[in-house]
């Protein structure tokens, strides 16, 4: 029988982030982030608008885009950043020389230096069980150690009010309706970049660049 | 939240790059001029014959030295500068473009620099340079001063891949880099050569700064019209004294001027005064495009 590579995407449903920051610390958990130093693989941005008496306060959680076209893969001179045959951008810790080229190609700000103070903070936090043992680009990877064991990602799983949705285009679900169908978007198409995450936006959240495509017809997929 | 603006209803967050800082600066500043210092020595002396083996010779092999100097910034730069051998690993990426570049220019010039300095210069290998082939000799010339030239090239193409940083992201800044990088070699040699050399510069350092003056307002233009990222970098650009006092005016505008004034009066002071200004406009175009290299986010 055929092997079939899963077409995994994610979706956030903008309507339902309550800004509980509780992905931020599962993730921070589960991957050995610099929290210490304020650096994040996933993070939710919180903007005020307007003014009192009607101010709101809405959230924007954002993380790797994961992108088709990888701009990060293509900026890296040595190879450390590379694809899974599922289309996972991951980074070869070992590989990475931390030019930065990677973090100046990203257009959604996924990717930090984790730094040598970063690794000896980490080595001290986790001892033998740290997972950074030397300075490197680090970014979200959805997981990827987790989705090979067919688990969700850290950060799917905590989300309290599902803002954060994840599943195989190959297979019919909620999650792969709402990107079939067109009612979650991508961030920033016209880079061309073909990010698997997916909003579904909300008349409260301003993503000037997703507003702008609401009306287009539903997003080509290719992965 | 630095920078949270309004266009047309829609918000648009404008964050600053912080990954790049003034030591890249300086490894663009002097990839671009040490470059360009080979290029025009092979130039000038394989294609307008200029017979001045010595001048030409130690340009380059100072060019090489200035173009490796610079490259120790981006090491230094680097999480892991003793790893910094794998960039000859991944062709897509323009690094490794760049430091194939460089070690070309490195091996290629340094040969044909060392060949032309050893009739006047006697050094450890000075006598078996002389032994080699004119023809394998102006060869690895005209290879320096391509290498030389790409170099130059590469170091605007290096900042081009960032696709949701409005001022690196199009094709005028490899241009406008390789056009300010000759310009900065002409003004080295505008310093250090024989006047009728120095005077060969000067008439092409006044059309490569008139040509930066174009490519420069061209941008400006092309910000004001593109997007909102790029009224928001305009603005910045213009209301900064850096930018547009010390760069646009005195780096550019002010040494155009005292460059045409000098060859009417034929005043060196003046040459000299117009070189350090374009010295000073190069390294500052650089720190400011990186400066002003602004993301665009959709949040």
């Amino acid at each position: 029988m055929e092997k079939v590579i899963p077409k995994w995407v994610f979706v956030v449903d903008l309507n339902s982030c309550v800004g509980c920051n509780a992905c931020m610390a599962a993730c921070a958990q589960e991957n050995q982030t610099p929290y210490w130093s304020n650096k994040w693989r996933t993070k939710v941005e919180q903007l005020e608008i307007g003014e009192f008496p009607e101010a709101k306060r809405v959230f924007f959680p954002h993380l790797c885009m994961q992108c088709q076209n990888t701009p990060c893969y293509y900026a890296c001179p040595t190879g450390a950043t590379y694809k899974t045959e599922e289309g996972i951008v991951l980074v070869n810790h070992e590989r990475c020389i931390g030019c930065e080229a990677c973090v100046i190609a990203c257009p959604y700000g996924a990717r930090y230096p984790y730094e040598s103070d970063d690794v000896d903070e980490c080595e001290k936090l986790y001892g033998e069980e740290a997972r950074h043992t030397t300075p490197h680009i680090d970014k979200c990877t959805w997981c990827y150690h987790r989705l090979k064991e067919g688990l969700e990602p850290a950060c799917v799983e905590t989300c309290p009010t599902n803002c954060r949705m994840f599943g195989d285009l190959n297979v019919d679900s909620y999650v792969s309706r709402l990107v079939l169908e067109g009612k979650a978007i991508p961030l920033s198409p016209q880079l061309g970049t073909e990010p698997k995450v997916f909003y579904v936006t909300s008349k409260e959240t301003p993503v000037g660049v997703v507003s702008h495509h609401l009306n287009e017809p539903p997003y080509k997929q290719t992965i | 939240m630095d920078g949270l603006t309004m266009y047309f209803g829609n918000y648009q967050h404008f964050v600053h790059q912080a990954a790049w800082g003034w030591m890249i600066a300086v490894y663009l500043f002097l990839g671009g001029l040490g470059g360009s210092m080979g290029a025009l020595s092979s130039y000038f002396y394989l294609i307008r014959k200029e017979k001045h083996p010595l001048l030409f010779g130690l340009s380059t092999l100072l060019g090489i030295g200035l173009v490796n100097f610079g490259g120790i910034f981006l090491l230094i730069h680097m999480l892991k500068p003793w790893f910094a051998f794998f960039v000859w690993t991944h062709p897509t990426s323009w690094i490794f473009w760049g430091a194939s570049f460089i070690m070309i220019y490195t091996i290629a010039g340094a040969v044909w620099g060392l060949s032309l300095i050893s009739s006047s210069i006697n050094f450890p290998f000075s006598q078996k340079l002389k032994t080699l082939n004119p023809s394998l000799v102006d060869k690895l010339g005209y290879i320096s001063g391509i290498m030389g030239l790409l170099t130059a090239v590469y170091t605007g193409l290096l900042l081009s891949t960032a696709p949701a940083i409005t001022l690196w992201s199009n094709p005028g800044l490899p241009v406008l880099f390789m056009v300010s990088a000759l310009s900065t070699a002409t003004a080295y040699f505008m310093l250090v050569s024989p006047s009728h050399i120095a005077h060969e510069n000067e008439k092409l350092d006044i059309a490569l700064l008139a040509l930066e003056i174009i490519i420069i307002s061209a941008f400006f233009n092309y910000l004001f019209i593109s997007s909102a990222a790029g009224k928001y970098i305009i603005s910045k650009m213009l209301s900064s004294i850096g930018f547009m006092g010390f760069f646009v005016i005195l780096g550019l505008i002010t040494p155009f001027i005292l460059e045409i004034y000098a060859i009417k009066k034929h005043s060196k002071s003046l040459v000299i005064l117009a070189s350090i200004l374009v010295l000073m406009g190069g390294f500052l175009l650089r720190f400011y495009i990186l400066k002003f290299g602004y993301y665009t986010y959709p949040w």
